[in-house]
């Protein structure tokens, strides 16, 4: 049986070591992190799947941001609800608000729940940040520890399987 | 490399339809499974769902055998229904709205047993259940007494160890932090000056000249001065519902601490050995259990029903919700629908061979239910009639919550003669009885207007025989039984008051003073002797403080309710002078005013 955690992570074992961009991989981990935090059961969190497929963003990267992010919102769901609350209550917001409550389709997302909001919020504020956090994490690694860790046995059992042989050929294309 | 991943658009448009597809496909089990969940959420306990069609063409959901548990009696079902068929509008489902114009539930039941538990695995009783049984249910008495071993009790009695004596000192220091905290809170001063302004702008619109530039200037200091004043006298009544709302709380500490003596009186007897025969004690001890499970429902979905219809700015001050559920809020434009509006349903079912094999038909209305009353503007009202063909059991329920405006009000009242009685148990098997024949006539009225509640529910008993079952040793058990034997009616009364977090019951039951008498007879005398004693020490202590801080209260009442009252006088009297004496004198006949 493979766990969609362990998938991830070795996507992004393979990811970190098969030459994969960067940028590519620090975006998959922000934009995770934007999925992980808002609630699921809304139409954020479909636009924010949907944005997987559209960006070249690594995707083990971004499944396994969003699973970690996903328990870091539960954590962080008071102050959440705090964010969201000020914002939806402020008075010079409400015209925008009211123009977006009447739209169609809009309502879906539930931008008019304060956690949903809040956590929005602070996943869009978070993402420049944890998106130049990782590319330097990355990169670093990449200086760093990248040769070190390749020798490690289970590196080299992964990069001999079919598979990535597979998925190295199709970088290359 | 590209930022855009085109192969990937294509296939996140297949995906996406699919995953559209199969939410096509089987949207009705998932709506069912949302539905059972949010049910069990709010009921607190199991919601079953036999089967839900819906048709989106056609804008209707069709349900059928749906049945409610109840939470704090989980044998039980709160409600059953047959069938309910709603019809939506697919529009506002779009704007994640759901408006159902009308709806039919069929074949309503209430409190039918229940093959199997009701309770959900984690279900815990709320705060408001704790409250409840903590005042209704019967304390661990002991009921089994050698009066020929007990202390003293009036000899116990310790000032230091009164509770009511601390409850006294509660009332003292709330009463003078109220005291305080209105007199800074009022601004009685700020109000007079604008006052004595008010007075000399009105003196301005008597004055100058009758020409049309002064009468336009004239007309618009009066609709200035009339939105002053009006919010001036806003500002006055505010003021008088905050003195109101604090000394209300003062003397609801006061309740308490007359309480906490009857409970000192008590403990003090019990301590001794002595049985405390207290007939609060006993109505607790026979009739507590089962009017903890129906209050606690009742005042379960009140809370309920008020936080669901609270306005948005009672939801902005609401404590946080559970974790990632947050509160919705509504934006409505007007003359739009609310995210959530029930219109109207039908209501129509029966109470199965309630009496004397007799069913009662139920019909009934249900109106107005909105997420946003400001915005729909009318209250919601449930009206729920039940009678049965040739005589016989009968109720009339009707509900109404308006949270049109502040504060928000609801009120419930029940009446329902006939009500079958036989087989229901009352105490413990210590002290008990079981119930054979009679019907009772319940009445209830519950009101909630802003935070305070306030209510009673009585139950008239008639043509009961009571069965007894009574394990007190010596002659206890026969006084007892022939107490509980002699009985054929009874009544009882619950009271409730106080605000939602702070609620105070009180039950009051002729029940438990026929078994105080028949038990005291049994103790010939010996415990009443000792209470008298007990209560006389306790009362020298309490009684005069109690008076003392009672006249405290009405005297700080008086005190500031006394410019408030003055000063709404002068504003009543300043209004109409703004509008009649100033404007009439300075305009010509047949002049109409733009306000």
């Amino acid at each position: 049986m493979r766990l969609p955690f362990l998938s991830s992570l070795r996507s992004v074992v393979l990811a970190l070591h098969g030459g994969s961009d960067p940028r590519h991989l620090a975006a998959g981990f922000a934009l995770g992190a934007a999925l992980g935090l808002v609630p699921k059961g809304n139409l954020f969190a479909l636009v924010f799947f949907l944005l997987f497929f559209v960006f070249n963003v690594d995707s083990g990267m971004a499944a396994l941001s969003a699973v970690v992010f996903t328990a870091v919102g539960y954590l962080i769901d008071p102050a959440a609800h705090a964010v969201g609350r000020a914002l939806l209550t402020a008075g010079f917001l409400r015209p925008l608000w009211t123009a977006l409550y009447d739209l169609p389709v809009v309502p879906l997302t539930r931008f008019n729940n304060t956690v949903v909001l809040g956590n929005l919020v602070i996943g869009l504020l978070l993402y420049p940040f944890l998106y130049y956090a990782a590319l330097r994490a990355v990169r670093a690694y990449h200086e760093r520890y990248k040769e070190r860790v390749e020798r490690w046995k289970i590196v080299q059992a992964f990069k001999g399987w079919g598979w990535y042989q597979s998925y190295h050929r199709w970088l290359g294309r | 490399m590209s930022w855009i991943n085109w192969k990937n658009l294509v296939k996140a448009a297949v995906v996406f339809i699919v995953v559209w597809v199969l939410v096509v496909l089987f949207f009705d089990p998932l709506l069912r499974w949302g539905l059972v969940h949010a049910g069990e959420a709010a009921a607190g306990a199991k919601v079953d769902i036999g089967s839900l069609h819906t048709s989106f063409r056609r804008g209707t959901l069709t349900m059928s055998d749906v049945a409610v548990a109840n939470k704090h009696d989980v044998m039980k079902n709160l409600f059953q229904l047959d069938e309910a068929e709603v019809s939506f509008s697919p529009g506002a489902a779009l704007r994640a709205k759901v408006v159902i114009p009308t709806a039919a539930l069929k074949g309503l039941q209430l409190g039918t047993p229940r093959k199997t538990s009701g309770a959900l695995p984690a279900s815990k009783p709320g705060k408001l259940a704790q409250l409840v049984e903590k005042q209704l249910a019967p304390a661990k008495e002991k009921l089994d007494f050698d009066v020929s071993k007990a202390k003293n009790a009036a000899a116990e009695v310790d000032p230091k160890k009164l509770e009511s004596l601390k409850g006294l000192d509660d009332a003292q220091q709330q009463l003078s932090q109220t005291g305080n905290k209105l007199k800074g809170q009022l601004g009685v001063d700020k109000i007079d000056a604008q006052i004595k302004d008010v007075e000399a702008q009105i003196k301005q619109l008597q004055s100058g000249g009758n020409n049309a530039a002064q009468i336009a200037r004239k007309a618009k200091l009066a609709a200035d001065l009339q939105a002053k004043i009006k919010g001036l006298l806003a500002q006055v009544q505010q003021s008088r519902q905050a003195v109101d709302q604090q000394l209300g709380a003062v003397r609801g500490q006061l309740a308490k601490a007359d309480d906490l003596r009857h409970k000192d009186v008590n403990g003090l007897l019990a301590a001794a050995g002595l049985p405390t025969l207290d007939a609060e004690s006993l109505t607790r001890h026979l009739l507590g259990p089962a009017a903890a499970k129906k209050i606690s429902t009742a005042v379960y979905w009140i809370s309920w029903i008020r936080q669901r219809s609270a306005s948005q700015k009672a939801k902005a001050q609401q404590p946080p919700p559970a974790r990632r559920r947050g509160v919705d809020f509504e934006f409505p434009r007007a003359h739009t629908y609310p995210a959530f509006l029930l219109e109207k349903a039908e209501i129509t079912g029966k109470m199965a061979a309630l009496l004397e094999g007799k069913d009662m038909a139920l019909q009934g209305l249900l109106t107005g239910v909105t997420s946003n009353p400001p915005l729909y503007g009318r209250p919601a009202e449930l009206t729920l009639k039940g009678a049965a063909a040739g005589g016989g059991p009968a109720m009339a329920l009707q509900g109404t919550v308006d949270q049109t405006k502040e504060p928000g009000a609801l009120r419930l009242k029940l009446h329902y003669a006939g009500l079958p009685l036989s087989g229901l148990g009352l105490g413990d098997e210590q002290l008990g009885a079981s119930l054979k024949g009679g019907v009772g006539t319940l009445d209830g009225d519950i009101g909630v207007v802003g935070d305070q509640w306030n209510g009673t529910v009585r139950l008239d008993a008639s043509g009961v025989t009571l069965s007894p079952q009574v394990k007190l040793s010596g002659p206890a058990a026969g006084y007892a039984s022939q107490a509980l034997s002699g009985i054929r009616r009874f009544g009882v009364t619950i009271g409730l008051s106080g605000r939602e977090d702070d609620l105070h019951l009180t039950m009051k039951s002729d029940l438990g003073q026929a078994v105080a008498s028949g038990l005291s007879s049994a103790f010939k005398g010996a415990v009443a002797q000792q209470r008298a004693q007990v209560e006389a020490k306790v009362n020298a202590l309490y009684a005069a403080r109690r008076q003392q801080l009672q006249s405290q209260a009405d005297a700080l009442q008086k005190q500031l309710l006394a410019p408030l009252d003055r000063q709404q006088a002068q504003l009543n009297d300043q209004l109409k002078r703004a509008v009649s004496q100033g404007l009439g004198r300075a305009l010509p006949k047949g002049f109409k005013l733009p306000f």
